[in-house]
């Protein structure tokens, strides 16, 4: 009885197993809301001037190649000027972050199709609130209010922060 | 073979109906609660708080974000109306937390005070975003059609004793 229950254990965790590999490496991009491997869909030869056609989608799929796996996650973002912005809380996880601090290339997935990009850390406070207040409001109902400003790291608790990044065309940086 | 099996065992049973695990939900939360609700148990540190509502016999427990504000809890839900969790804590009151190793008994309510929600808005986005919004605000009220935004519910855990 014991051996049959372990075997069913082992069965379980085996088939738990197959499926993490599969969302992590063979689904063609993230399954929310776990990372996953290489975005699926056409890689286009050129970035468009102007993004605010990826505004009517909720969250964007990105990829990147920074570590021995591809990784790509749905993440929060907000087109402002035409271009695509970033934005990832720490409130959900560093991976992306980190990734892009050590290779800032990144593919971006709209609609099925596929555009290789640059991301260009955003550090000022003049736009947070333009970039950060919508998502916000979205997402979580907060209207942020005109001021917005970004605590002092001695402020903040441990490990807390809000990284933006603006998307660029590789052939500019 | 015996090394694999046992593994798997364990592995197992980090996925038992003991508490939620990560973004799994969870059974009954193991442990007897203090005897008073200790809200700064809920630090900026502490990311989630995990909190156990009953339906029925059943006992239901999930991980959510946390927010001391002038010494209570708060517990936002997106999709308010939506949530298992949220409906059970309404309905019966009663729940139990698990905050920073700690158990801790409480009655939940809704907020819609304007007022009280918008410091509990400054406080979360000071927590978890990092930002210092002074004018922040939480809209409580149900997204008119059109609008995009989730529908958020706030809810406030009081000591089981001010009900």
């Amino acid at each position: 009885m014991r051996r049959r229950l372990l075997i069913g254990i082992g069965a379980l965790v085996g088939l738990g197993t197959a499926a993490a590999a599969w969302v992590r490496l063979g689904a063609g991009g993230p399954v929310q809301p776990f990372p996953g491997g290489w975005l699926r869909g056409d890689l286009q030869a050129e970035a468009p001037a102007d993004w605010d056609f990826a505004a009517a989608e909720a969250y964007l799929d990105v990829e990147s190649r920074a570590g021995l796996l591809p990784y790509s996650a749905t993440v929060w973002f907000q087109v402002h000027e035409g271009r695509i912005h970033l934005l990832l809380p720490s409130l959900f996880g560093d991976g992306l972050q980190r990734r892009l601090e050590r290779d800032p290339r990144i593919r971006v997935r709209v609609d099925g199709r596929i555009w290789e990009l640059e991301a260009v850390r955003v550090e000022g406070d003049e736009v947070l609130g333009a970039l950060v207040g919508p998502m916000m409001r979205r997402q979580l109902a907060i209207d942020l209010g005109r001021e917005v400003t970004r605590l002092p790291a001695t402020q903040r608790p441990a490990g807390v922060d809000m990284w933006v990044y603006r998307l660029e065309s590789r052939r500019e940086t | 073979m015996r090394r694999f099996l046992l593994a798997s065992a364990l592995a197992g049973l980090a996925c038992g109906p003991w508490g939620p695990q990560g973004i799994l939900a969870g059974g009954p939360l193991l442990g007897s609660a203090e005897p008073t609700l200790d809200a700064r148990a809920c630090a900026d540190e502490v990311s989630t708080v995990a909190v156990e509502t009953r339906s029925g016999w059943l006992s239901h427990s999930v991980s959510v974000l946390c927010i001391e504000s002038g010494g209570r809890l708060y517990l936002p839900a997106r999709r308010g109306s939506e949530k298992r969790w949220v409906r059970n804590a309404l309905e019966r009151r009663s729940v139990r937390l698990e905050m920073d190793g700690r158990i801790f008994a409480g009655e939940a309510s809704r907020v819609t005070d304007p007022a009280e929600s918008a410091e509990v808005a400054r406080r979360f986005v000071e927590k978890y975003i990092g930002l210092e919004a002074p004018d922040a605000r939480w809209l409580l009220d149900p997204p008119a059609r059109g609008d995009d935004r989730f529908d958020v519910w706030l809810l406030r855990i009081d000591p089981p004793e001010s009900a």
